[in-house]
């Protein structure tokens, strides 16, 4: 199990993330909504380990960090670097011995390219790719949806799937509500740094209604195109 | 204060770097431009240039490639005016000028150059590529030294070959790419330097055995380029950890350039720094 405690998050005196707690089982698949800025990418990168913060993130199974797989939003690739050898030093990192890579391309990627010059979408399936080889028992995934076509898409949702069928902590974060609708097991609802609301499966509408905002744009689009 | 203190820091190893390249090479002047050109080449990057073409107009992009050519060459021309080389001062700048012409072109490449160092990605297969071009001509003046038995030419070469390594390693690295490892602070360090000194061997042992194979009497001497090559690749590899994940900070930097200006001083820079960056490296590496 996974769990946050009064997690907190500043930036100098900008609050980032304000007493956050939450709990993350095994087998389930956990989705974290909110508006662009609402804290989500610093929420997983706190969980993750890869900013400091206030607060306590426990983990029953022994070091989370070495655990955990974590999809950035945009992830980040070296220059001259092919996707192979990505994959290559994401089992390095771990001591993974993987003898032959290409039978572990489930997005049938061109690996002998260098990754920097994917598209976006190929970009976050050799990501996700190096996630699996890692054998992670947890999954922070940042907008896993983002910018994959629609076939991927399918893909991503039944691997998802096969991985909560195998007992995997899954975290992930989606601006496609309907992606995290078919996805998840229980939604948060992140807001202003803080999680103002957190429902099972059936009751996602009630977080999808609380998004929805008074259309103030409407006016401001007016203003522009009207005067 | 410490942007200044680092301004004049770099003029001064430029002057200094600048003073020992006359002084040790034949032909200088030459080798001074191609370098010189080669720091201007690098302005032609591609993903920079595509950034200035998205925010400037065509006339003022090439007006600001004009200056920053202009601006990297002029240290090097104003060097070469000092030393009575005029001609080649003015080459340079045309040369620069000229170059401000040529952008790298967006063009994506679907073949990769092969590199001997798959196997441990990443500093060494990316440092590789880009600078293949760079070893070969270190490679081509390992070979005119032997040609005109100038054996100081030949240890610049053979020490130029771990200054080549040791860029690198001169980024800073995303702490996503520290992070993934599963291994204590110790362990990923000791990683990282066995993989670049084995590494930077590789690369230099042909120009080593080449320089012994016809001065077989400086063994010695080889051999303790080779040991002080070995030495600043260590430092360079620990340097990028000392402050994690910022940079180094100015004190840093003066032990850095003090251990590579004096090799002496590298046993006691490399554990110093060895020591600050499993320090730096434990909030990531928590094992």
């Amino acid at each position: 199990m996974l769990k946050i405690k009064s997690l907190s998050k500043s930036y100098g005196d900008h609050k980032i993330l304000s007493d956050i707690n939450l709990e993350f089982h095994q087998g389930e698949i956990h989705g974290i909504v909110g508006e662009n800025g609402a804290g989500k990418t610093t929420l997983f990168k706190c969980v993750a380990g890869l900013e400091s913060f206030d607060g306590q993130v426990e983990y029953d199974k022994g070091i989370l960090k070495n655990e955990t797989g974590y999809l950035p939003t945009i992830p980040f690739y070296f220059s001259n670097m092919t996707g192979y050898e990505y994959l290559r030093l994401l089992c390095n990192a771990r001591d993974i011995v993987v003898n032959n890579l290409d039978e572990l391309n489930l997005f049938d990627l061109p690996l002998k390219q260098y990754a920097e010059t994917y598209s976006t979408g190929m970009q976050k399936k050799l990501a996700i790719t190096g996630l699996l080889i890692q054998k992670n028992e947890v999954f922070i995934l940042d907008e896993p949806f983002n910018g994959v076509d629609i076939s991927s898409n399918m893909m991503i949702q039944d691997m998802l799937q096969q991985l909560k069928q195998l007992h995997k902590t899954i975290v992930l974060s989606s601006h496609i509500f309907s992606s995290l609708q078919d996805s998840c097991d229980y939604l948060h609802h992140l807001s202003g740094g803080k999680i103002i609301n957190s429902l099972p499966r059936g009751r996602f509408q009630e977080i999808e209604l609380e998004m929805k905002k008074a259309g103030t744009h409407h006016k401001i689009i007016d203003s522009i195109y009207l005067g | 204060m410490y942007p200044y203190a680092g301004i004049l820091l770099f003029f001064l190893s430029f002057i200094l770097i600048s003073i020992s390249f006359f002084k040790k090479l034949p032909a200088p002047s030459y080798i001074y431009s191609a370098l010189a050109l080669g720091v201007v080449y690098l302005q032609s990057n591609e993903s920079r240039n595509q950034f200035l073409r998205s925010i400037f107009f065509r006339k003022k992009f090439l007006m600001v490639r004009l200056i920053e050519n202009i601006l990297c060459a002029l240290p090097f021309s104003i060097f070469l005016v000092v030393r009575a080389e005029w001609i080649m001062a003015l080459v340079l700048l045309f040369s620069s000028l000229l170059l401000s012409r040529y952008n790298k072109s967006g063009f994506t490449l679907t073949f990769y150059i092969p590199s001997p160092f798959s196997k441990r990605p990443y500093e060494f297969t990316t440092g590789f590529r880009s600078m293949y071009w760079l070893l070969a001509i270190i490679y081509c003046i390992a070979g005119i030294s032997v040609y005109y038995h100038n054996l100081n030419l030949g240890f610049v070469t053979l020490l130029s070959l771990y200054f080549l390594c040791m860029s690198f390693y001169a980024h800073l690295d995303p702490i996503f790419y520290v992070w993934i490892h599963a291994k204590s602070p110790e362990n990923f360090l000791k990683e990282k330097i066995k993989t670049a000194i084995f590494y930077s061997l590789f690369l230099s042992l042909p120009v080593f055995l080449l320089l012994i194979l016809f001065n077989p009497g400086q063994f010695y001497q080889a051999l303790i380029v080779l040991g002080v090559g070995s030495g600043y690749i260590m430092l360079s590899v620990l340097a990028v950890y000392v402050n994690f994940p910022a940079r180094m900070t100015i004190s840093h930097y003066f032990i850095f350039y003090f251990g590579i200006l004096f090799p002496p001083a590298l046993l006691f820079a490399i554990p110093f720094f060895y020591i600050q960056a499993t320090q730096r490296l434990k909030a990531y590496l928590p094992c």
